[in-house]
């Protein structure tokens, strides 16, 4: 079964980000949700699907659906990490295209930050005995593993990476949402403190509090919005494991199968994309993501960020809200990659905005490149 | 975790506790298997053999850590977590016994040894 425009995106909204105090995950999901349902013209009564994901309950649908008073005819909580979201894109489409649901409400939220969220500790008598006793800080430890490897096979150097992190911050100062945008140089990457070498302290994304919420309807819903709505072209998903011990190929991530998945079903080539959105939890994920989806060959992704070719003016729009590095990570950041993704292809960055945007391609990775989802996304 | 599961893992701990390195091997398929399973990760057999490493492997990737995970390790910082490939066929990961003096990268052979910690003993690498 295709997705190909099976499905529109009729609204998209953040909570408060940054650091919120008081808030809790319900309360940033609520107000996610009603912005997002109101730019859409949607009333909450016509949701009748919900997808989401959270580190923060043990059943957060139930725990959300009741919070907002949704009864919803189908309801997933696909949980893969910060990909969930894409994840959660293309299953909204394919219940929609089944006839199971009209408007879904994908949902999101995390206090992190300010640390009033339930951590749930992970369970150390499964698979995770195997690896625990070697003293892996995860998630880091395990992308640094992937970028020594890239660094030993193909010569990518710590400035390599340091160009994702500045470019990320120069999309930021373009974003008045954004929480960090004081200049940054390669020089102030290079100097921050190590965390798991290759990686330092600035190669790492952001640590914040918020929500955000992504209403899907059918075709046919999407002839009455308030705005113009956004097409889904094509998805695929994939995981491949959950230990870094288990990944088959450090610097093949689940993205290969994703994206060829996703740009078969959309009939488009990589060249064909004129807006990225990939998940920057650490430099590293980019260009390893970049070379998996095929935007350059294994081993050139270096050479594709260099130069300030991902910064704004540069030759390639990529993480156009300043990403996860600088914009917001509130612990999941999947949802904001379709966020962002969404205003380009309407034209509202102001003055972010990438001049070509008709199509969009959303890659989220999550877990220690465990699982990914690609999406290509094109305007009305 | 079925008592069949947890006893997969005892066997493996006890193999540690030994000072041996422990995988499995598929009789139906020839696979490798690590970690330890009750089924054949590739063909779903439940007859699989258990190994003894020889502990040899080479260095597939490797990070040095300067924030420790847990407040056991912390003392530790900054010290090596290795990614290898076993001769056996298999990929393990520990941390590099001795901190980060040994001069290892990727590519470096390396052995595996046993050190005691507060709760029990581990596997560690050491390079050769």
């Amino acid at each position: 079964m295709s997705l190909y425009r099976s499905a529109a995106i009729a609204g998209v909204a953040e909570s408060r980000l940054g650091i919120v105090g008081e808030a809790t995950v319900l309360e940033l999901q609520a107000e996610a949700a009603e912005e997002a349902l109101a730019e859409a013209g949607i009333e909450k009564s016509e949701v009748d699907g919900l997808f989401c994901s959270g580190r923060w309950g043990r059943t957060p649908q139930l725990e959300v659906a009741e919070y907002l008073g949704i009864n919803p005819a189908y309801s997933d909580g696909t949980s893969v990490g910060g990909a969930s979201f894409e994840f959660h894109l293309g299953h909204a489409a394919a219940a929609i295209k089944a006839g199971l649901c009209e408007v879904a409400l994908i949902l999101y939220g995390s206090t992190q930050r300010s640390g009033k969220e339930r951590s749930l500790a992970a369970s150390q008598n499964l698979a995770l005995q195997y690896e625990s006793f070697a003293g892996l800080p995860n998630p880091v430890g395990a992308y640094a593993l992937a970028a020594s490897r890239h660094m030993a096979v193909h010569g990518t150097t710590r400035k390599d990476l340091a160009e994702v992190a500045v470019a990320a911050r120069k999309w930021a100062q373009l974003n008045p949402k954004a929480f960090k945008r004081d200049p940054l140089t390669i020089e102030d990457v290079l100097a921050a403190q190590p965390v798991a070498e290759p990686l330092h302290r600035l190669d790492c994304c952001l640590v914040t509090d918020g929500g955000g919420a992504v209403v899907v309807v059918s075709p046919e819903r999407a002839k009455r919005l308030a705005k113009r709505p956004v097409w889904l072209l094509g998805h695929g998903e994939s995981h491949s494991h959950m230990l870094i011990s288990q990944m088959p190929d450090l610097l093949s991530t689940p993205a290969r199968d994703a994206g060829e998945r996703a740009f078969a079903m959309a009939g488009l080539a990589a060249n064909d994309i004129d807006v990225l959105q990939i998940y920057d939890s650490f430099t590293i994920t980019v260009l390893l993501t970049l070379e998996s989806l095929g935007f350059c060959r294994p081993g050139q992704s270096a050479a594709y960020v260099s130069g300030g070719r991902i910064a704004p003016g540069g030759e390639v729009a990529l993480n156009t809200s300043g990403g996860g590095l600088s914009y917001c990570h509130p612990g999941m950041f999947g949802i904001f990659l379709i966020i962002e993704a969404v205003r380009q292809l309407r034209g509202e960055c102001g003055p972010r905005q990438v001049r070509k945007h008709d199509t969009a391609l959303i890659s989220g990775t999550g877990g220690v490149f465990c699982s990914n989802a690609t999406c290509i996304l094109a305007g009305d | 975790m079925s008592d069949e599961a947890t006893q997969v893992d005892e066997l493996w701990w006890k193999g540690v506790e030994q000072e041996r390195l422990l995988f499995q091997t598929c009789d139906a398929c020839d696979a490798v298997n690590f970690y330890p399973r009750i089924r054949c990760v590739k063909c779903m057999s439940p007859r699989l053999s258990w190994r003894e490493s020889t502990k040899q492997g080479t260095v597939y990737a490797c990070t040095c850590i300067h924030r420790a995970p847990t407040a056991d390790l912390a003392g530790e910082a900054p010290y090596f977590v290795v990614l290898a490939d076993m001769d056996d066929g298999f990929r393990f990961m520990a941390r590099l016994r001795n901190g980060p003096q040994q001069d290892i990268s990727v590519g470096s052979r390396l052995t595996v040894v046993f050190e005691e910690t507060k709760d029990k003993k581990i596997p560690c690498f050491e390079a050769v």
